[in-house]
């Protein structure tokens, strides 16, 4: 179980990592995410609003099927967030390392 | 229910949102679920996914900024008109003085919340403090007192310094009590902003 706060965090970075692997659409950036982390179609409203107000993504609609579809595009202060992010998960994957050894060398 | 129904349930739900807000996110909503169904999910289950509209909104009001909520509130729907903007000045001597009332009323039960705490905190510190006293007064006073009522004064003072300790830590359990406290006021607060319909 995440916690909460680590949730939204984690949430907003696979958004952007999402959209960064080409510009991508409400509905379409659930489905990629899924797999990987629950999301829910109105907790992603919020983050959207949050990284497009923050500099991260802008928007833009295309037409599709005689209805408008809103796009979002990667910016690069978006792109600086997705590699402060795996520079500082370096840091808890050697954290996790260590622990996950102490713990066998634990068992034996 | 069919997206339609859900669609205007929810702009129902969301009426104190400013007009472009409400549209924005009802134009989110209305591309989620052509997508769902485009995708090949039916209409009534995509509605379902989404929940119930009035909760939806209630979870979409509670989220937005209470700046938003409150301009929203006070402004008139169609935005400013000369008419709208001559009667706020007229009524400038009613809103005003009304709104700071309001504001110092606010303000006054913060500061009565966090006054108990200070008191409650003098206190624990007072028994500490007597505690210390009553250890090192025997010494400065060791001529005049005899060792064996020195002794019994020092002990004292030990006793009373572990009452202190606990007073103080009894403090600062009910420290944390009073930020739930404040906590639960500034969302009563916000409630208020929110109407009772739209938050069902």
């Amino acid at each position: 179980m995440i916690d909460p706060q680590m949730r939204r965090g984690l949430l907003d970075i696979c958004v952007l990592s999402a959209v960064s692997r080409g510009d991508s659409y409400g509905y379409k950036i659930i489905k990629d995410i899924s797999p990987c982390i629950r999301i829910s179609e109105s907790t992603l409203y919020p983050i959207l609003r949050r990284l497009e107000s923050s500099g991260c993504l802008t928007e833009y609609s295309v037409e599709h099927n005689s209805r408008l579809r809103k796009f979002y595009h990667i910016t690069e202060e978006g792109q600086k967030q997705i590699d402060s992010f795996l520079e500082s998960w370096q840091e808890i994957a050697d954290v996790y390392k260590y622990i996950r050894e102490g713990r066998s060398s634990d068992e034996t | 229910m069919t997206k339609l129904d859900f669609l205007n349930a929810l702009e129902r739900g969301l009426q104190q949102l400013p007009q472009e807000e409400r549209e924005r996110h009802l134009s989110y909503y209305s591309e989620m679920l052509d997508d769902m169904i485009e995708d090949g999910t039916d209409e009534e289950q995509a509605v379902a996914t989404l929940g119930d509209a009035g909760a939806l909104a209630g979870e979409i009001l509670r989220e937005t900024s209470l700046p938003v909520l409150v301009k929203s509130r006070v402004k008139p729907q169609k935005g400013w008109d000369t008419g709208s903007i001559v009667f706020m000045i007229l009524c400038s001597p009613i809103w005003i003085p009304v709104s700071l009332v309001l504001l110092s009323l606010v303000l006054t039960v913060y500061i009565c919340i966090w006054s108990v705490f200070i008191a409650l905190f003098a206190v624990a510190a007072g028994i500490l403090v007597s505690g210390a006293v009553l250890i090192a007064a025997p010494w400065f006073a060791a001529p005049a007192v005899a060792l064996p009522d020195g002794l019994l004064m020092a002990g004292g003072g030990l006793i009373v310094i572990g009452l202190g300790i606990l007073a103080v830590l009894g403090v600062l359990a009910v420290g944390k009590g009073l930020v739930r406290l404040t906590g639960l006021f500034a969302r009563w607060i916000r409630s208020l902003f929110i109407k009772k319909e739209a938050a069902q």
